[in-house]
């Protein structure tokens, strides 16, 4: 009994250990980058020379990572509105509607987030050569939203069918009409989903690299299509440091966020 | 409404012909029922036998799939459940979480642009009548089982509806607040005086509580009437044997008991155990048999006594009465004594 309960306690000492491990692996080399955006030295030498903020100042300045920035935050609203405009759209019709083909629907959305990058980007590549459509911030948009829509289609799903259809039957038998049931009972249970949802896609848009290599024009570029341009380039590289670390922590609030909104406000049934 | 009501009316609503079918299920079979305005009426029956169809349809979140629903002598078949004269307190409540409770009664007279003085006023009001006063600004996870309940009465009418239809309304409290609440929703009905349906599959709840009730088996009516003239004489088998408890003979058992062919039916609180040598009186019946179970029950006791001509019955008296004698063990050979009055013929 005894040996047991000691067996186990070693088992958590071991567990602890191996998950400080993985996670000094994940987050030291993130923490090198931040504070290597503050290093004098601009071959990054270790330990740090000096702090500095002047590669900050030039990353400011830089018109180019800006632009790229500019770029970035477009594309990541635009795939944003329309995940969650076709999202919740198909988790309505599959959660309150019967038709044919209902159970392929969650793996057609699914399957753009689960195929290689390399081939959903030619495979657009490809289809906007044949329509004509000219390459730039609208095609990088598309090409994000194939991806994105899972995240709000899921959530919204997932929320739809835990709440059921009586909270809307009961705003209609109370007079409402169906827009004014959508307005008044199920956007309001439904936020906190399209939230959580809307906030990872924007972040899983910021940092998207491959489908956005094969579907931006050349003068059109994204911050992370920046960086990777930029990254050998010896002049460049404290300015790239100086994006990655202010990346960083742009990505963190969002998925910070999401997690915050997706775990209170569930919002049950009574 | 100002449109005149046609001559035929009967009432408030009018079930007629009405048959509904879920893909190959037939949920309710050519239903025809008229409820009066101003009734307590239950629609009584087990699980799946087309009660909340029937109540759905009313409320008019089904469409039947044949037959015509009529609320005030005007066809509502097709009509919205948003353009009914009908609320509905749902089995599961179905209160807005995101909303406190003044909201969540509020949202009638909201989506009907009733001016906000108005509604603040009616529904203080019906928030008293429900005694629930002080309790506007909750939200609905702040509250027991049994103030939500009143919170989506007072939801349904704040709206003053022609009918308020009830589906399984006291089917998630506990049974002391049930029976609070049962007498509590008959004393609320006679005070607001309005059509009051209610689904149940509570046998008690519906003779408690109904002025008239419909028994449902199968998608199909079997009896329509009155508690005790449904619990005195049920039309069929079934509903004697699911109101209440019924002792049912038919067959040869029935010949050699009653003497006559035919469905027979005898309620265990009319029949007596004796001991085989007590004398029987001369106007009643009986027979012998072994005493094979007894279990007490607090202010009943119940024994099965297996008859020699072969059914087998069960017997309730109170645990207080004098008249049978609660002596008598297990196995021991008894005498069963009934009124002839008491034997029920269904068939």
């Amino acid at each position: 009994m005894s040996g047991a309960v000691a067996g186990s306690a070693r088992g958590r000492r071991a567990l602890g250990v191996v998950t400080a491990a993985v996670l000094v692996v994940v987050y030291v080399p993130l923490a090198v980058v931040v504070i290597n955006s503050f290093n004098r030295s601009r071959t990054f030498g270790w330990p740090p020379a000096g702090f500095t903020l002047s590669w900050w100042a030039r990353a400011w300045h830089s018109t180019g990572a800006r632009s790229a920035l500019a770029t970035s935050v477009e594309a990541g609203l635009g795939a944003t509105a329309v995940a969650l405009l076709l999202g919740t759209m198909a988790a309505f019709a599959v959660s309150r509607y019967r038709f044919f083909g209902r159970e392929t629907v969650s793996f057609l959305v699914l399957l753009p987030i689960a195929l290689p990058g390399i081939v959903t980007g030619i495979a657009l590549n490809n289809a906007f050569r044949v329509l004509g459509l000219p390459f730039g911030l609208l095609t990088i948009i598309i090409g994000h939203a194939t991806f994105c829509i899972v995240l709000v289609y899921n959530n919204a799903l997932a929320r739809l069918r835990r709440l059921g259809g009586s909270l809307e039957e009961a705003s209609m038998d109370l007079g409402a009409g169906v827009l004014q049931t959508f307005r008044f009972v199920t956007f309001p249970q439904l936020r906190s989903a399209l939230l959580a949802g809307g906030l990872l896609d924007f972040a899983l848009s910021f940092d998207e690299i491959i489908v956005t290599t094969f579907t931006a024009a050349p003068g059109v570029q994204t911050l992370p299509l920046w960086i990777f341009g930029n990254l050998f380039r010896p002049n460049q590289a404290p300015v790239v440091n100086v994006v990655a670390a202010a990346l960083i922590v742009l990505s963190v609030v969002p998925v910070w966020l999401a997690q915050r909104v997706a775990g209170d406000a569930g919002g049950g049934r009574f | 409404m100002a449109v005149a009501a046609p001559a035929t009316t009967t009432g408030d609503v009018r079930l007629e012909g009405v048959t509904k079918r879920f893909g190959s299920v037939l949920a309710v079979d050519d239903i025809t029922l008229d409820i009066a305005s101003g009734e307590f009426f239950a629609l009584l029956g087990p699980s799946g036998s087309g009660k909340t169809t029937c109540l759905r349809m009313i409320a008019g979140f089904e469409q039947p799939t044949s037959g015509k629903v009529w609320l005030a002598g005007r066809d509502v078949t097709s009509v919205a459940p948003f353009d009914r004269e009908t609320n509905t307190v749902f089995q599961d409540y179905a209160l807005f979480p995101h909303m406190t409770v003044a909201q969540n009664v509020g949202y009638g007279l909201m989506v009907k642009r009733v001016a906000k003085s108005e509604r603040r006023h009616r529904v203080e009001a019906v928030l008293g009548t429900v005694r629930l006063d002080g309790y506007a600004d909750r939200k609905p996870a702040q509250l027991s089982g049994g103030q939500r309940q009143r919170v989506a009465l007072a939801r349904a009418l704040v709206n003053e509806p022609r009918v308020l239809l009830l589906d399984e309304p006291l089917g998630a409290l506990d049974r002391k607040l049930r029976e609070e609440m049962q007498l509590e929703l008959k004393q609320l009905q006679r005070d607001v005086g309005i059509t009051f349906l209610f689904v149940t599959h509570d046998q008690d709840e519906a003779l408690t509580m109904s002025d008239r009730m419909a028994v449902f088996n199968g998608g199909r009516l079997e009896q329509v009437g009155a508690p005790a003239e449904i619990y005195d004489r049920p039309a069929t088998p079934f509903v004697a044997d699911f109101i209440g408890t019924s002792n049912i003979v038919e067959g040869a058992p029935a010949r050699a008991l009653f003497g006559s062919d035919g469905v027979f039916s005898l309620r265990p609180e009319r029949l007596r155990v004796l001991a085989e040598s007590d004398r029987v009186s001369a106007d009643e019946s009986s027979a012998e048999g072994r005493l094979v179970d007894v279990v007490y029950a607090g202010a009943t006791l119940r024994r099965v006594v297996a008859l020699d001509a072969g059914p087998v019955f069960v017997v309730t008296d109170a645990t207080s009465a004098s008249g049978s004698s609660p002596e008598l063990q297990r196995g021991a050979r008894v005498r069963l004594t009934w009124k002839p009055s008491s034997l029920y013929r269904l068939g």
